[in-house]
């Protein structure tokens, strides 16, 4: 027991190094060729290294060379056995504003070995609030969504692709 | 007494100093394969300036309304040419041209400058929204053909078609535009568009009868190529049309109908 103990604390302490040392700005720099390939690129962002995390400050957000959202402020936590991306003050393109309020307070998803088939995530903003998972082997997402005021009176377009369930909140399905 | 090099802790020590040892290795070794620069989005290089439709009606307004007194007086005197279409006009008093036609024919038109004559008439004066002609010492007026066209938020559709039968102007009402952009849903309800591989464009697969969209001309398998002179081959540049549709007042859409291009021309009011 005291050897399997031994064992994992040097593994972490292993890992936490690893992190520390690994050049994260390169890292970010290969995830975001990968990130390319599904049409996705961050923009302008300001990196700033953290010992245990980056942060991209200011960044653009596009999707198939559209311009999508503007992010202030972007955290990434990656520790293998619990990883995390969060980010805030998030303002979506005109081009949304149709569909729903633009201003985004926090969003944030994670991703840890204890719910290895599930990615959770929640956001917060002018919208109202919602949580969700995306199940990594059924490619389900599903949305429960807690809409504010403004979301329920004048984005009844998007609110009709939600059901409400018993408890008052409204949900979202889909397979991908 | 334990010697210290005996001790438990040296040993954690060491072996702790030789994990960072591999950890600095390993991140080492990884940051000979990592990139060294990141992805931004490029700007658009081929800029294309926007389309631009001249409004010679609002060019001129400045001229005519200095001229207005001598405008009233002209038009007052003369009588309307009955057999003649006016479809454009530029310039001031007696310097620019006009676009005719005669009803008989309205797809010839003809450009005649000041002074020429046109069906046995002389165009003498050009107005801020009529020319007048003058035959045998007798002063005629001819009007544009702008009736029903007031701004009321309805729509009015006015198709000019050319003599190949390959532009169409229509008039749309911004009303509607703003509709249409409130409740994009709305939009697919009247039309089906898919985009097609290989940035060709966007293929209509099926216009509603009846609505609106219909009244825009647009059919069944046209291919959507250009718009306001840039080119319409992604959603990024149908997204770029949208961003810009409160403030645009023309819209020139481009077509491929039966490998031939077709052009639209949709001035919103």
């Amino acid at each position: 027991m005291v050897k399997l103990l031994k064992f994992f604390a040097f593994a972490t302490f292993f890992v936490l190094a690893l992190i520390y040392f690994v050049p994260k700005q390169s890292a970010y720099y290969a995830a975001e060729k990968e990130a390319r390939k599904y049409k996705v690129v961050l923009s302008g962002e300001e990196i700033v290294e953290n010992a245990f995390s980056l942060e991209l400050n200011h960044s653009s957000f596009s999707y198939s060379s559209i311009e999508s959202a503007t992010i202030g402020s972007l955290n990434v936590k990656l520790f293998g056995l619990y990883n995390a991306i969060s980010a805030s003050d998030i303002r979506l393109s005109s081009v949304a504003k149709a569909f729903v309020p633009l201003r985004i307070d926090e969003m944030k998803v994670t991703y840890g070995v204890f719910d290895p088939l599930n990615a959770l995530f929640s956001a917060r903003g002018e919208f109202g609030a919602l949580e969700g998972k995306f199940n990594l082997k059924d490619r389900n997402v599903s949305v429960i969504l807690k809409p504010s005021p403004l979301m329920s009176s004048k984005y009844q377009n998007t609110m009709r692709e939600f059901k409400k369930n018993e408890k008052g909140e409204y949900e979202y399905d889909k397979i991908f | 007494m334990t010697k210290f090099s005996n001790s438990w802790l040296l040993g954690a020590i060491t072996k702790l100093l030789i994990l960072l040892v591999v950890a600095k290795s390993v991140s080492l070794a990884l940051w000979q394969f990592l990139p060294s620069e990141g992805v931004n989005l490029q700007a658009q290089s081929d800029y294309k300036p926007q389309y631009q439709k001249v409004d010679f009606k609002n060019m001129i307004s400045g001229a005519a309304t200095a001229s207005s007194a001598t405008e009233v007086a002209s038009v007052a005197n003369s009588e309307s040419v009955t057999n003649m279409l006016l479809i454009g006009l530029y310039g001031a008093g007696s310097h620019g041209f006009a676009i005719v036609a005669l009803k008989s024919s309205p797809k010839a038109t003809t450009v005649i400058s000041v002074g020429e004559i046109f069906s046995g008439y002389e165009l003498k004066t050009i107005l801020s929204d009529s020319v007048v002609f003058t035959k045998q010492n007798k002063d005629y007026v001819l009007r544009m053909n702008v009736d029903g066209a007031k701004n009321n938020g309805e729509s009015f559709v006015n198709k000019v078609e050319s003599e190949d039968g390959q532009a169409v102007e229509t008039n749309v009402s911004r009303e509607d535009i703003r509709s249409y952009a409130q409740n994009p849903n709305e939009i697919w309800k009247d039309i089906s568009i898919v985009e097609l591989k290989n940035n060709q464009g966007f293929e209509i697969t099926n216009v509603r009868k009846g609505s609106k969209m219909e009244t825009l001309g647009l059919q069944k398998g046209d291919i959507m190529i250009r718009a306001n002179n840039s080119e319409l081959k992604s959603y990024k540049d149908a997204i770029e049309l949208y961003k810009n549709i409160d403030t645009l007042r023309t819209i020139n859409l481009v077509v491929l109908r039966n490998n031939q291009e077709k052009e639209f021309t949709y001035e919103i009011n």
